[in-house]
């Protein structure tokens, strides 16, 4: 009896608290059919014939693989493939180096002027891009012409640029300064320097927005196009962004073809957002950062 | 590492970031490219500028290219286009005698061309042969970026025949030249802008023949929205007559056609008040209110090929994406084919885009080399291979009759062979660049404002235009 009195005593959830979550459910079933029609729409339209493609359909009528093969012959993806993974290397490579020392002695070391220099160089933040890429290009043509190395047409105007990265450094920067300074009188006790300091406690702690850096920066620099195509007049160091402009012309838009090689060109960063999809969502989830 | 001595480095690694900071944009680029603000070195002459056209082969040039690499940038850069314009490059490299080589680099579409073209002003490193638009190279002549092709045209050793020249289609090579005679933009094939026609449909309408004039043309677009409004089909409702892209190309195609040529009587600025664009201006407009032209977001062959539309505007290089529209599996299978726009009074035109070339302003030696290519490009049987693999028309007579068996197999295109004839060419003048832009707000502006105001809004276009042309000069 006590346990039948016990079961009809459970409540029933009320109707509010159901149809609160039946509503949050379609919003986020909206929200995904938001995020996720581009992808399908990209796949779909990847699939059809030149025709299909230009008109209003979603799905093809006859499935054409071989736009694949036809898009990553055409737009000499082989070679733009490999030029966006060198470019993003170094870029990253470089973007990373450059951001962790500076976010450090911004977080850790005090010298002066220190929150003045953070302070201006946020300020460049608030500069849109349209407005520096005159004077940028004139930078590289500058240091093409005084030094030994070449910088259009070459690694170094595609990729120094964007190795001082404001927004790394300020990411880090914040990171940085939340870990107890009990850690560095423990680790200066035990000898350590900066340099061990940061290698050893600060970067293990900082996993998590490292690989924002690395995934917000690999597909800035994987998908740039109007950058590279200003500082590049030849294939030799071109990356797979201009590949797909090439399916542009005067009178129309291979759209099947530019579709497919869309699906080639974010195969990678898929890959790289799969990989690193843990420390990512920690990372936005403690920073409060929005997309 | 000390830590005084970490600091220091610390320091400095901060400076660096600040500079390479400062150095990156904060997002990817997505901005135009500088224009050329710096002017380079003065164009060398070739050679003295004969005043008559050669008539004998000297015995040695004045200017020897030998040896000399082209750097050829242009903009065909996938499918059959890509192709043959390599296999001509592969060509020539093999066959010339002065042991040029020709380097043929893609640049995207022309404006990512035009762009690094600029950019390249910009660094110095110029390569030999441009393609663009005319408008485009006019800018690029005026910073002495390009030079005037008059000298290697004829240039006593390397230049053109009187009977050579004269073989050139009148509208590809005015579309080149400026006012006074410079000549800086070279044709090497063709495009026209024209009306695609749905023949078919039209038939079952009524129409057995394009509008030959304004009024035949609004009975038929008229005929064809009232036949989609008035189906069960309420999906077409609004659309059936022409697409409308009120874009300075398509207006320039209606006020050639009205006889005009949007320029004054001396050709030293632009008459947007003149009959013939008023004509044209009141006539969009009178198709727009009537409900016979609609918007489309996008190029408009679906449209096309599914009866939305009887007629669109639309360069004959987009021949190949309607063709591929009507092999839809949705396309209704009508006869179609294209037709050059009418006048008010009966008129007709088309506006000629050519596909130009330019020559940078580089070394004598470097720019007669890539004369001596241009003219291999553009002889008769190369010219045939570049027609043949890119669907465009060539620029010179003596082409048309080594085009027999490819008119035969492409009915459509042959048909569009015999507008070249009354084609004309947007003005090749710096200011173009701006002001084809306000034609085309402007004209928006007449399709969504009053009949009335279509005075003033051209009068108001006129006077931005002569702003630009004293911009430009500046």
């Amino acid at each position: 009896m006590a346990k039948y009195v016990s079961f009809s005593s459970r409540r029933r959830r009320p109707a509010w608290i159901i149809a609160r979550k039946v509503t949050t459910y379609l919003f986020l079933s909206l929200g995904v059919v938001v995020a996720v029609f581009p992808f399908f729409w990209m796949i779909s339209t990847s699939l059809m014939s030149l025709g299909e493609a230009q008109g209003t359909r979603l799905w093809p009528s006859e499935i054409h693989l071989e736009n694949y093969v036809n898009a990553w012959k055409e737009a000499n993806f082989s070679l733009y493939l490999w030029n966006s993974v060198r470019i993003t290397f170094l870029t990253l490579a470089g973007e990373l180096t450059f951001s962790i020392l500076a976010a450090y002695a911004f977080a850790r070391i005090k010298f002066p002027g220190r929150d003045f220099i953070f302070t201006v160089m946020l300020s460049t933040m608030m500069i849109p891009a349209m407005v520096t890429i005159i004077p940028n290009f004139l930078t590289v043509t500058w240091l093409g012409r005084i030094g030994p190395l070449k910088w259009i047409n070459n690694w170094p105007a595609l990729t120094i640029p964007f190795m001082g990265s404001v927004f790394s450094i300020f990411l880090l920067r914040q990171f940085f300064a939340q870990i107890p300074d009990e850690l560095y009188d423990a680790a200066q006790i035990d000898g350590a320097g900066h340099l061990r300091f940061l290698w050893q406690v600060v970067l293990p702690l900082s996993k998590a927005p490292i690989m924002v850096i690395v995934i917000l920066s690999f597909i800035g620099t994987w998908n740039a196009l109007a950058w590279p195509m200003l500082v590049t007049n030849s294939p030799d160091w071109r990356p797979i962004a201009v590949g797909l402009v090439s399916f542009i012309d005067e009178a129309g838009q291979m759209l099947n073809l530019m579709m497919a090689g869309a699906v080639i060109a974010i195969l990678p960063i898929l890959a790289l957002y799969f990989f690193a999809q843990k420390q990512f969502t920690e990372s936005i989830a403690r920073s409060g950062l929005k997309g | 590492m000390s830590t005084k001595l970490f600091k220091a480095v610390s320091l400095l690694v901060v400076v660096f970031s600040l500079v390479l900071a400062a150095c990156g944009p904060a997002a990817t680029p997505t901005a135009e490219p500088p224009a050329p603000t710096e002017e380079p070195t003065t164009a060398p002459q070739p050679t003295e500028e004969p005043t008559a056209a050669p008539t004998e082969e000297p015995m040695a040039p004045e200017i020897d290219p030998t040896g000399q690499t082209v750097n050829f940038w242009h903009v065909w850069g996938t499918g059959l286009p890509n192709e043959t314009m390599l296999a001509i490059v592969d060509d020539f490299n093999a066959a010339n005698e002065w042991g040029i080589t020709v380097n043929a680099v893609d640049q995207g579409n022309y404006s990512n061309l035009e762009d690094a073209f600029n950019a390249a002003v910009q660094s110095g490193d110029l390569p030999d042969l441009v393609t663009g638009y005319t408008n485009a190279m006019a800018n690029w002549y005026a910073v002495d970026a390009v030079v005037d092709l008059n000298p290697y045209i004829n240039d006593s050793y390397f230049g053109l025949t009187a009977e050579e020249q004269a073989a050139y289609f009148e509208g590809a090579i005015n579309g080149g030249k400026a006012p006074d005679g410079t000549f800086f933009a070279f044709p090497i094939s063709q495009s026209e802008n024209v009306l695609f026609y749905n023949s078919g449909w039209a038939k079952e309408l009524g129409f057995e023949n394009p509008p030959a004039n304004y009024e035949e043309f609004k009975a038929q677009a008229c005929a064809a929205a009232e036949a989609n409004n008035a189906d069960d089909n309420p999906d077409n409702d609004g659309t059936g007559g022409l697409v409308l892209y009120a874009g300075a190309s398509n207006v320039a195609s209606f006020v050639f056609a009205n006889g005009g040529n949007m320029q004054n009587a001396d050709s030293s600025g632009y008459d947007f008040t003149a009959q013939s664009v008023v004509d044209a201006a009141s006539f969009m407009k009178d198709l727009w209110d009537a409900g016979c032209a609609y918007p489309t977001e996008s190029y408009p062959n679906p449209e096309f090929a599914t009866r939305k539309a009887l007629f669109t505007m639309s360069s004959t290089a987009g021949l190949p994406y309607q063709i591929a529209a009507f092999d839809a599996a949705d396309a209704i299978k009508d006869e179609w084919t294209i037709a050059p726009f009418p006048g008010k009074d009966g008129g007709q035109s088309v506006n000629l885009f050519g596909q130009y070339v330019a020559i940078a302003n580089t070394s004598p030696e470097r720019m007669m080399a890539t004369w001596v290519f241009i003219k291999y490009l553009t002889s008769p049987e190369v010219q045939v291979k570049w027609i043949e693999g890119s669907a465009y028309y060539p620029t010179r007579s003596d082409a048309v009759p080594l085009l027999a068996s490819y008119s035969e197999s492409n009915p459509i295109w042959a048909y569009g062979l015999s507008f070249l004839q009354y084609g004309k060419a947007e003005p090749a003048w710096p200011s173009w660049t701006s002001v084809r832009r306000t034609v085309g707000d402007i004209f928006n502006a007449i399709l969504q404002g009053d009949p009335a105001d279509i005075p003033t809004l051209l009068a108001d276009l006129n006077d931005k235009a002569a702003e630009a042309i004293i911009e430009t000069q500046q």
